[in-house]
């Protein structure tokens, strides 16, 4: 019988845990707030999670693993005193009350809507949001960007903007002498729709870093459109702002005009798109996508389209409602308040659902060059994964209202949700030698086990990445004696090189010497290797290349093989091996044939709404090759380099990516998708080239070449 | 009266000279019947040299004392008509570099835009906005090179904006406090002689001239030889509704919007507060978003127990600093200003006894050539259909001065060149490529794109490879010309002469 132990200085019984952190809100734009000349403010209550093991403790700023907001107001030279959301007067009043004249609401404001917007994506997701990393140029790699910075009050000027190049969000503030109100300050930090907006910029810049890129018109067109619908549909989900928007309509309930007056409204707060007000909840003509030729225009018929998908879906999920209400659909009838409220409810659960499609579509998408019907094909095949039964006909929703707008995405026979699916891999024969295998990955040495906390997810997500890139890259070798032992020699290469340390490298070659030995790197190449592997400074992949070299040399025993996996480079739209001397020499060179970039390995699993379970493994590869203005003169680069030509291969007018996002499914390991941008595209190339050469609206003369900051321009109110 | 020529009256002619070697417009408009002459001077100006790395540059900006000198010769020191399309030094520095010869010279007639006017309340509005920002950017300017700032991209956007400036001479302090309450007086201000801001050179125009005129789009002004040369008013834009956005979300973003007074005032009050120094604690209150009770400054060596202020001072974390990023709005509004100067362009269709027309568009941005179309010509408030529009005179184009020297905004396309369609269209572009390309900042390491290349490409095509650069080959332009309307005369033989000019008989 096991003796009980007292316990001595009994401690009480834990408190259970709150169900959740709530923090007030303004519903309402400030900004419009003023136009209306009545500062009636909306308030809201975001309800976080209380405590969140994954989003770290929580300390004054308010700061957590996720963001640091910092307020510092470097044009008033000030630093405001931070929020402590965990003081009880914080605590015991849902947050403080809000405010505009105490500096600690708008972090607390900041802080509840960036979160929010965090969480809304990554249960779309499935997986944990990760920041855009940021090139280091001293040590030649990129490195994870832990927390995103937040400066309410960063600028004195009515503008707010994602930096990519600080991975911060900046809210600015001024001083609107001309507005009825009288001469008032108006702060970005305390508009919903504006902290959503810029809060997806920096998540989108985490999924897809090069997406902010310019290769077309649509690269801005996209960034902005999916912001703005964030934004939208995030704004539709704060029931109070659609009661309360119900309630300034006073009489005029009827049904059409419920909803688009929202819209409306949201297009006129958030003014840096004026281009929204042309479109949204306008009659759609086909000819207006095609006629965009502006990144505004296009982004804001993006967003239309996807509005008409949710008024769509709005409609056939209330049309019962109204049945048995007895109300004839858009009728002008005036709506009893009950109703009013189920409509409400049911307006904000749509925007719930579409907003979720279109995040999910994101992990459908290509890794670079994005293209505004390519996001239908993601959402619908996204959709498709997860609810294979589309009762309620969502999926159609959005086929019709893009093909409405004039969307359409290239090389579909017909505008139906069944061929807008994107395609699987040709060959889906195991037995076939063309198909592609991925348990050699999958099987040996990545690291599928969930994370909880940040900094261990980073670091999960980005050793299974360097892992996939090893793994790519590697050349066909074969060692005659004892395949196997070579197989998991560079198995284990690939585990310990990944972690970037150089004491792991060092176990390694401590470990491997024998094997090291029986391949032919003896004696002074032993030596040798050793020396480089163990220097400072070096980065992971030069390591891996500096192994690679070592075994690759013409004295080991090790043989490579001729040829390549062809069918994985078809398929994935770049070249491991050049294919043939003359071509592709704009493609630089790597240790093991060309180079070759891995973005992203990440795990996710989402659920759908019928106890659906998916999990997927999304892995990007990218490959980038010099691309040139004058066509002659890609062509001479791309011949293979003779002494003497004169033809300078260090430089280029532009970089042109070409790669492709791979969906696996870790049920069956099978890859599902392959969603890909041919390297060797002759005409995505002339497109880009075009796109370039013409020029920009915001003075080409003065400021042309790669815009460090694509958004701080764009969002000037 | 009849239009064609009498060939029993006096020969008559037009010559239209460009001063070459210039990044700038100097254009000489001579006008012969019979024994009369009519003289009129449109710019006179060249881009000033700010750096030491410019060799070309430097020497245009020296260049200019030879197209003066050139001036003085030909003309007499006597001018019919002076011309100043707008406020930029590339325009106007002759009369800055050169003013002891120009003080000599009599002006019977001053032509300027009704955005010169001082006595019209929006010019005066539009000129106070835009005194007060240079004003404040100067000062910005002058407040990174005393204190420079730590992060590159930062210092970037202050060299932009030095770059921007230097199309103004020397600029005044805003003498109105800053803050923005009281506009200037109305009244005029004795001219400041000799000359240093390009204001300063218009405000001496005024004075010197027998006779000024400011001039309203859509207006019909007869000048040249017994008033036979004809002067449509083509910009810059008088509705209100094209210039003045007070509201950000009225409206399309692509129309002439001016820069707001609330920009330039949030500009001022960024300013004073961070230039303020840092012991004046009334100084510290003023234009503070919040109370007094907030106010907490804590230094970078000096956070103490303070975590948020040190995350923002940690060293590993330098690249991700605030402290210069509203000089974003600094740059931009630099820039806007810019355009808007720009766009306030006096822009003038000159139309021959022949019915040809000549258009000299000053620097006018595209937004500017867009208005054009909002009246008729000549504007008849009392008949609105009546007389032609912007399209029938540009279908009579046969000789056009390329706005901003080639640069590819300042020439509208559709609504632009592609309605000069007369086959006998000739063009003078004012530019030096080479002093173009020197003009090189960290975001824009190949300098100005001047000509342009594309709308190069179609002027060469539109004008059959008429076209009188100011760096232009001789011989081709001798050779391009052989069948043109236009005569071509050069000021002597060496290869590269002072001027060219086009001749045409009337």
């Amino acid at each position: 019988m096991t003796k009980l132990i007292p316990r001595k200085g009994k401690r009480p019984p834990p408190l259970p845990a709150p169900q959740a952190r709530r923090l007030q809100v303004y519903a309402f734009d400030p900004s419009a707030a003023l136009e209306l000349g009545s500062s009636k403010f909306s308030h809201a209550t975001i309800s976080l999670p209380w405590d969140d093991s994954a989003d770290g403790t929580l300390r004054p700023g308010p700061v957590n693993d996720y963001v640091e907001v910092i307020d510092v107001d470097p044009c008033s030279r000030q630093f405001y005193a931070p929020i402590d959301l965990e003081a009880p007067e914080v605590l015991g009043q849902n947050g403080l009350p809000p405010t505009e004249r105490d500096p600690r609401f708008h972090q607390q404001m900041v802080f509840a809507v960036v979160m929010k917007t965090i969480k809304l994506f990554e249960r779309a997701l499935g997986r944990k949001v990760l920041w855009a990393p940021q090139w280091n140029d001293q040590k030649k790699t990129y490195e994870m960007t832990l927390k995103l910075r937040v400066y309410p009050h960063a600028l004195r000027e009515a503008n707010a903007y994602y930096s990519r190049s600080k991975r911060a969000l900046l809210f600015g503030y001024f001083n609107a002498t001309q507005r009825s109100a009288g001469a008032t300050w108006v702060f970005t930090a305390l508009s919903h729709d504006i902290i959503v907006h810029e809060t997806t910029h920096a998540i989108l810049d985490g999924l897809h870093p090069r997406y902010a890129e310019p290769t077309s018109v649509d690269s801005l067109a996209f960034h902005e459109g999916f912001a703005d619908i964030a934004a939208l549909f995030s704004h539709f989900q704060l029931e109070e702002a659609v009661r309360d928007h119900i309630a300034r309509c006073g009489g005029e309930l009827g049904q059409k005009g419920l909803l688009s007056g929202l819209a409306r409204q949201f297009a006129q707060g958030t003014s840096g798109r004026l281009a929204l007000r042309d479109f949204i909840d306008k009659d759609p003509k086909p000819e207006d996508f095609e006629n965009a030729t502006e990144a505004h225009d296009r982004g804001a018929i993006l967003v239309a389209a996807v509005f008409d998908a949710f008024l769509a879906i709005y409609r056939n999920r209330t049309a019962d409602l109204l049945r048995i209400a007895g109300v004839e659909p858009d009728s002008g009838a005036s709506l009893h308040p009950d109703l009013v409220a189920r409509l409400a409810r049911e307006a904000s659960k749509t925007a719930d659902h579409v907003l979720r499609m279109c995040i999910r579509a994101l992990d459908y998408m290509p890794p670079v060059d994005v293209r505004m019907g390519e996001f239908l094909r993601a959402i619908i095949t996204a959709d498709a994964d997860l609810i294979p039964d589309d009762q309620l006909n969502y999926r159609i929703a959005f086929v019709e209202a893009f093909r409405r707008r004039g969307i359409y995405p290239e090389n579909v026979l017909s505008m139906s949700p069944d061929n807008l699916l994107w395609d699987p891999p040709v060959v889906q024969d195991e037995d076939d030698p063309l198909y592609l295998a991925t348990d050699s990955i999958l099987n040996e040495g990545l690291n599928l086990v969930a994370q909880f906390k940040r900094s261990e997810i980073m670091d999960t997500a980005e050793e299974n990445r360097r892992k996939v890139w090893y793994w790519m890259t590697q050349p066909e070798l074969s060692f005659a004696p004892d395949e196997k032992k070579l197989q998991d020699f560079l198995t284990a290469a690939r585990i310990e090189f990944s972690k970037g340390e150089s004491r792991a490298v060092e176990r390694f070659l401590e470990d491997h010497d024998a094997d090291l030995t029986a391949f032919g790197v003896t004696g002074a190449l032993h030596e040798q290797l050793q020396r480089e592997l163990l220097r400072k400074n070096v980065s992971h992949f030069a390591r891996w290349e500096i192994l690679l070299r070592t075994l690759m040399r013409p004295g080991t025993n090790l043989v490579a093989k001729p040829g390549v996996d062809r069918a994985w480079e078809r398929e994935l739209g770049i070249y491991f091996q050049r294919p043939g001397a003359d071509m592709l020499n704009t493609i630089r060179d790597s240790a093991s044939g060309l180079s070759v970039e891995v973005h992203k390995v990440r795990l996710t699993r989402r659920a759908g709404p019928d106890g659906q379970d998916v999990r997927q493994l999304v892995i990007e590869v990218a490959q980038r090759r010099r691309g040139f203005f004058d066509p002659a003169e890609q062509c001479a680069q791309d011949k293979a380099p003779q002494p003497g030509d004169g033809v300078d291969r260090s430089k280029s007018d532009f970089i042109f990516r070409g790669g492709a996002t791979l969906i696996i499914d870790l049920r069956d390991g099978k890859l599902r998708y392959v969603i890909r941008k041919r390297i060797d595209d002759a005409e995505r190339l002339d497109l880009q080239r075009q796109y370039l050469q013409a020029p920009g609206e915001l003075g080409f003369t003065y400021n042309r070449g790669e815009a460090k900051e694509p958004f701080a321009m764009v969002h000037r109110i | 009266m009849s239009d064609a020529p009498d060939p029993a009256a006096a020969p008559e002619n037009i010559a239209i000279r460009m001063y070459r070697g210039l990044l700038g417009d100097c254009f000489l408009l001579t006008h012969r019947r019979g024994k009369d002459v009519y003289r009129a001077l449109i710019d006179c100006g060249v881009l000033q040299c700010i750096g030491s790395n410019k060799p070309n540059t430097k020497a245009a900006l020296d260049h200019i004392d030879a197209v003066v000198a050139d001036l003085q010769t030909e003309t007499g020191g006597h001018l019919n008509l002076m011309v100043a399309t707008h406020e930029h030094y590339d325009h106007l520095a002759g009369f800055l570099r050169r003013f002891d010869i120009f003080q000599n010279f009599t002006i019977d007639q001053l032509w300027l835009g009704w955005t010169e006017n001082r006595q019209d309340d929006e010019a005066q509005r539009i000129r106070d906005n835009g005194r007060r920002a240079l004003s404040a950017l100067a000062q910005v300017v002058d407040h990174a090179d005393k204190k420079p700032f730590a992060l590159d991209a930062d210092k970037d956007r202050v060299e932009s904006v030095r770059q921007l400036l230097q199309f103004y001479g020397e600029i005044d302090p805003a003498d109105d406090g800053g803050m923005g309450l009281a506009a200037a007086p109305a009244a005029a201000r004795a001219p400041r002689v000799p000359p240093r801001s390009c204001s300063d050179v218009l405000d001496w125009l005024k004075s010197r001239a027998k006779n000024t005129d400011y001039l309203e789009p859509g207006e019909l002004v007869s000048f040249g030889i017994d008033n036979r040369l004809k002067a449509h008013v083509l910009g810059p834009p008088r509705t209100g509704a094209r210039l003045l956005q007070l509201n950000p979300s009225d409206g399309d973003a692509r129309e002439v919007y001016l820069v707001r007074p609330d920009d330039v005032n949030a500009m001022v009050g960024t300013l004073n507060s961070v230039t303020a120094p840092e012991e004046d604690p009334a100084l510290r209150v003023a234009g503070r978003p919040f109370s007094a009770r907030f106010t907490r400054w804590v230094d970078e060596d000096d956070t103490g127990g303070d975590e948020v202020s040190a995350l923002y001072y940690a060293a590993e974390a330098q690249d991700r600093r605030i402290d210069g990023e509203w000089l974003g709005s600094a740059e931009l509004l630099a820039l806007k200003i810019d355009g808007d100067v720009n766009n306030t362009s006096l822009a003038l269709a000159v139309e021959l006894p022949g019915r040809q027309t000549m258009v000299f568009p000053g620097d006018a941005q595209v937004g500017n050539w867009l208005s054009w179309s909002d009246q008729r010509y000549p504007h008849d408030p009392n008949d609105k259909d009546s007389g032609e529009t912007i399209d029938d005179l540009l279908a009579r184009t046969i000789f056009y001065k390329v706005g901003h020297h080639a640069s590819h905004n300042a020439t509208a396309k559709e609504r632009g060149l592609e309605l000069m369609t007369h086959p006998d269209l000739v063009a003078m572009i004012p530019v030096v490529a080479a002093v173009a390309g020197e003009q090189q900042t960290k975001s824009n390491p190949d300098g100005w794109a001047m000509p342009y290349g594309d709308l190069y490409t179609r002027l060469k095509a539109k004008t059959r490879e008429r076209i009188i650069r100011g760096d232009g080959v001789r011989a081709d332009e001798e050779k391009a010309f052989a069948g043109s309307v236009f005569e071509l005369h050069y000021s002597g033989e060496e290869p590269e002469p002072l001027w060219a000019e086009l001749r045409m008989g009337l």
